[in-house]
């Protein structure tokens, strides 16, 4: 489950660079509260996708027939009489809201939830406790993925088996506890130990889910677009959800499901499409809004920090419709992602602050304090509009864009922006890596079946080094460089173009690793061994270095010498070798012959020397 | 080491005699003829591979004289006997295929003009210090194989430097002219190989040298194609067709070799060799040697063994054919990779490829991947990276393929 692992780095990282971000601002806060007003505020306390989580149903961005399933899954389960155990599958892309909605629903229906979420890898942990076996210090003890998830599973229907029992009985608040599993761990290929312990753990939640009426929820964003959850005939057993799928299918067989029907009862799976642009519109609007207004409310250190209290809610308003300006644009770009764009949100909103920060700070200091709060608001958009084009993107971003052909949803809109991505990573005039690394990697990128589409690009790639190499004579030559320019332009993106046009559609949305372009090192082997070769040449020759009589070595041309002499001459000689041996083996003795030789040579010798003394 | 060996024989030999005298061991004296003929095999075989690693026969039997070359080229020998019979000659441009035979002939020709000395050569490691513009100088490393009449380099060596090289190795010899016995002011020959692979600006330099000192020297240009030597340049050489041998031709050059060497060659074999070789003198003589390694005495049914890579391209050609998808192309690309470590020419292998790939298509495809691998080796030659070009034709000839059994079957 490669997708898998990938998000939950992404999710940690980001909320980790946050944090830090806080952190320093926490660090400077106190001085420079004390010594200027105007100081960089504390913008934020928590992230943002946390500290606007959805409060109620109406705030989902799932569509409501869907959380309707949910809701009526968590009715049954308070209603139902019978011990039966209830699992509940969501399964959908990253960031679609799987487990927030479910949460808030939950919480609105008063069911407790108990939440197991994959713990942020720390490399340093692992590595002590895969080198170290005994620990001397007292630091954090390192537990694997899968042991965490175990013990937490433990727990969680240990607990349980008591406290629902209490509560069910005394408390009428809470209708019961439901388990929430998100991004079920991977059990390693060869980990039998931890895959016979996940196993357990999970059949004994499926039990005490039926003993004690637990529901138990899986999130998972992999296997989007998987077809009849019964058939797992060939699933590898390493394969996160699958696998769970394949045990709990087991267990409820072995606990009377005997047939499909009853076990659709048992068994619930909701999958979720990315969210539609309207629902993350309307997302984002309602986090902009709460934030403006738990700003103005809060009279925290954002409001006391600005200079006069009139100036600063122009400032704050302006802030919001630059914000509200923007959505459109970010709910484009984070591909039904909201999760993503909560992020970019608060980025966004960090930005413009510091920057209204830093304008002003500027503009005290020049004692300009008479400039006119209109053409404020004019240079912040215009600031905005620049950033926002002169953004620059990294090499593998725009690599990204191509080789998944990322389209935005409603319009084919890559191809017209391919140069505008080749420039922004600004590569558009080093065609040759564009080349090599569009070369290395495309073909993992397309289709098993569809090698027309490779071909298509190939073509187009071949054309493209003709262009780049076209470029070098220019530039070489007596030419014109703006001509080889030109050229190197046109090479990049006929690459470029070739390998976004062969998609017609993004790949399935799995994870795969970018290589990179061995074409660079290969050509300097080819040189290394053109060398090598080109001294086996004239080695021979070079041994006499006075004027000696032409002996008879090898004369032509070095590519006849590779193609032809050389092979031959390895044949030639391995088979004087071969001969050299067969003489040695035809000849009369045997190995035997020898050894006895060797012994009777031996004893010949000692005969002598007793002879001698005689 | 021969002299050691009879020395330690004699030695055991009366060690075990006076053995033999004393107890009449008949097992001892068996047993040190043995050894005796044990050591003396074994230097036999050493000398054979000593002799070998003197030279191939390929290299071996190059005809030194024009008059030596009898079964192949004859006639253009001949022609040139005539041309140089007043020690003169113009510039000329020797072209032909590979193993046709363009390099032997230069040899035979300079040793017909200047005598036996025209074989004496020294090989060195030639620096030149050349002022490319008025601010920059360059250092141009090539090796260089001269006698005292003449100078081989091959300029296609020094890469894009190659134009200097070209016209400072010209100037340099105009400045030192022989000067014969009579007294009268010689010239020397400059013997460029590989001239196809010199850049447009090495041939265009190369053109206006020659006129420039053309009554201190002499050139003789070697080229695989003709088509890659500039107009200007062919217009002032004397062009030299050297056609690939044809297979009876080379039957009786491999005949001769074989009575060199004292062997009987089998009609058949002979016949084998001389197709397997597909006009290429030199791959003709390794392959014959690679039999007389293989088996001897011939075999008529015997084998040729063919080069490593050839197999390796064969092996490739099977892969693809088997199947067609991009992940099997990534194998395929490892594989060409290994093909261009080793050095073998890109168009050697789309020639190689597009033979064994053709070998089980029929017509209406054949043309088709054909047109394809002309296509895109016309592309290798304008690009730069040979491996893009190759797969791209592979990629090409895949999804073809593929439509073209899908449709057959369906």
């Amino acid at each position: 489950m490669p997708g898998g692992r990938r998000l939950d780095l992404r999710k940690s990282t980001l909320v980790a660079n946050l944090k830090k971000e806080k952190q320093q601002q926490q660090r400077i806060q106190p001085k420079t509260m004390e010594t200027s007003k105007n100081s960089k505020p504390i913008t934020q306390t928590t992230s943002w996708p946390e500290k606007y989580h959805p409060r109620s149903c109406t705030e989902v961005v799932v569509p409501k027939k869907k959380a309707e399933v949910m809701i009526d899954f968590l009715e049954k389960q308070s209603s139902k009489t019978s011990k039966r155990p209830a699992v509940l599958f969501l399964v959908g892309p990253s960031g679609c809201g799987k487990a927030s909605t479910f949460v808030t629903l939950a919480k609105e229906k008063c069911f407790s939830v108990l939440e197991w979420k994959p713990p942020a890898p720390s490399i340093y942990n692992e590595n002590v406790s895969t080198t170290n076996e005994n620990r001397f210090d007292g630091g954090d003890a390192y537990t694997s993925k899968i042991e965490d998830f175990v013990n937490f599973l433990n727990r969680s229907t240990k607990y349980n088996a008591i406290v629902s029992n209490v509560i069910g009985g005394g408390n009428k608040r809470s209708r019961g506890t439901v388990i929430l599993i998100r991004d079920v761990p991977t059990v390693a290929q060869g980990d039998e130990r931890g895959r016979s312990k996940f196993v357990a753990s999970i059949e004994g939640l499926v039990s005490s889910s039926a003993k004690n009426r637990i529901p138990v929820v899986f999130s998972s964003s992999s296997d989007v677009g998987e077809g009849d959850f019964v058939s797992f005939g060939n699933e590898s057993k390493s394969d996160g959800l699958k696998f769970v799928r394949r045990i709990i299918h087991e267990k409820l067989e072995r606990m009377g499901a005997q047939n499909r029907q009853n076990l659709s009862e048992y068994l619930v799976e909701i999958k979720l499409n990315p969210c539609t642009k309207k629902s993350l519109e309307d997302a984002a609007k309602r986090v902009i809004n709460l934030e403006f207004s738990s700003e103005m409310t809060k009279n925290g250190s954002f409001l006391e920090s600005l200079p006069d209290e009139d100036d600063d809610f122009d400032g704050l308003s302006s802030i919001k419709s630059g914000m509200l300006e923007n959505v459109e644009n970010l709910v484009l770009e984070c591909n039904g992602d909201v999760r993503s764009l909560m992020f970019s949100l608060q980025l966004l909103y960090a930005r413009i602050v510091g920057d209204m920060y830093a304008k002003r700070k500027k503009n005290e200091k020049k004692n300009t304090k008479k400039r006119n709060r209109e053409e404020a608001r004019i240079d912040n958009a215009d600031g905005d509009k620049e950033r926002k084009k002169e953004s620059s993107i990294s090499l593998f971003h725009a690599l990204g864009k191509f080789l998944y052909a990322k389209r935005k949803p409603s319009d084919d809109a890559l191809e017209s922006e391919v140069e505008i991505t080749l420039n922004r990573a600004r590569v558009d005039a080093a065609p040759k890596t564009v080349i090599d690394f569009l070369f290395e990697n495309t073909p993992d990128f397309i289709d098993n079946r569809k090698i027309d589409a490779l071909s298509q690009f190939l073509k187009h790639v071949s054309d493209a080094d003709v262009f780049s190499c076209g470029s070098q004579r220019w530039k070489y030559g007596d030419g014109d460089q703006s001509q080889s320019l030109m050229l190197d332009r046109l090479a990049s993106s006929v690459a470029a173009r070739g390998c976004v046009s062969v998609q017609s559609r993004p790949p399935e949305s799995s994870w795969r690793p970018l290589r990179a372009p061995s074409a660079s090192r290969k050509a300097k082997e080819v040189e290394d061994s053109s060398r090598r070769l080109r001294e086996l040449i004239w080695a021979p020759k070079l041994r006499h270095n006075k004027f000696r009589s032409r002996q008879s070595y090898y004369e032509g041309s070095f590519e006849a010498f590779v193609a032809t002499n050389l092979p031959f001459k390895k044949i030639i000689e391995e088979g004087y070798r071969r001969n050299e041996d067969r003489i040695i083996s035809d000849s009369l003795f045997t190995r035997e012959d020898i050894d006895e030789m060797d012994n009777s040579l031996e004893d010949v010798e000692e005969e002598d020397i007793i002879e001698d003394v005689d | 080491m021969h002299g050691g060996n009879i020395f330690v024989c004699v030695f055991l030999f009366f060690r075990l005699f006076r053995l033999f005298a004393l107890r009449a061991n008949f097992s001892s004296l068996s047993l040190l003829l043995l050894l005796c003929f044990s050591i003396i095999t074994k230097n036999t075989s050493q000398n054979l591979i000593s002799s070998y690693i003197m030279s191939l026969w390929v290299d071996k039997y190059r005809p030194i004289e024009l008059n030596q070359c009898e079964h192949v080229n004859a006639s253009v020998a001949n022609h040139l006997k005539e041309l140089v019979k007043d020690g003169d000659c113009p510039h000329l441009l020797f072209y032909g295929p590979s193993g046709s035979g363009k390099k032997s002939l230069v040899l035979a020709l300079l040793s017909t003009i200047f005598g036996p000395g025209a074989h004496k050569t020294k090989v060195e490691q030639k620096t030149w210090k050349i002022d490319a513009t008025s601010t920059r100088k360059i250092e141009v490393d090539l090796m260089t194989q001269s006698s005292n009449y003449h100078i081989e380099i091959n300029p296609s060596d020094a890469g894009y430097k190659d134009r200097y090289v070209v016209q400072e190795v010209i100037k340099e010899m105009a400045r030192s002219r022989p000067i014969d016995a009579q007294g009268n002011a010689g010239y020397k020959i400059l013997v460029l190989t590989e001239c196809d692979k010199l850049s447009k600006e090495a041939q265009h330099g190369l053109r206006r040298t020659m006129e420039k000192y053309s009554s201190a020297c002499r050139l003789i240009l070697i080229a695989d194609s003709v088509n890659r030597v500039l107009e200007a340049v062919r217009s002032r050489c004397l062009p030299v067709r050297v056609a690939a041998p044809r297979a009876e031709d080379i039957e009786k050059v491999l005949y001769d070799i074989a009575a060199k060497e004292k062997l009987t060659l089998p009609p058949q074999l002979c016949s084998k060799v001389a197709v397997f070789a597909k006009r290429d003198l030199r791959r003709a003589i390794l392959a014959l040697e690679a039999c007389r390694v293989a088996n001897y005495p011939f075999k008529e049914t015997q084998s040729v063994q063919t080069t490593d890579w050839e197999l390796y391209i064969a092996q490739i050609a099977a892969e693809i054919l088997a199947e067609q998808s991009p992940k099997r192309l990534l194998q395929v690309r490892g594989r060409i990779y290994e093909l261009l470590v080793n050095c073998i020419p890109p168009t050697l292998i789309f020639q190689t490829l597009c033979f064994y790939l053709s070998k089980r298509l029929d017509d209406e495809m054949k043309h088709e991947v054909i047109r394809w691998a002309a296509q895109f080796e016309h592309k290798l030659q304008l690009g730069s990276k040979a491996i893009i070009h190759i797969e791209a034709f592979i990629a090409q000839f895949m999804a073809t393929y593929k439509r073209k059994l899908i449709s057959a079957f369906a």
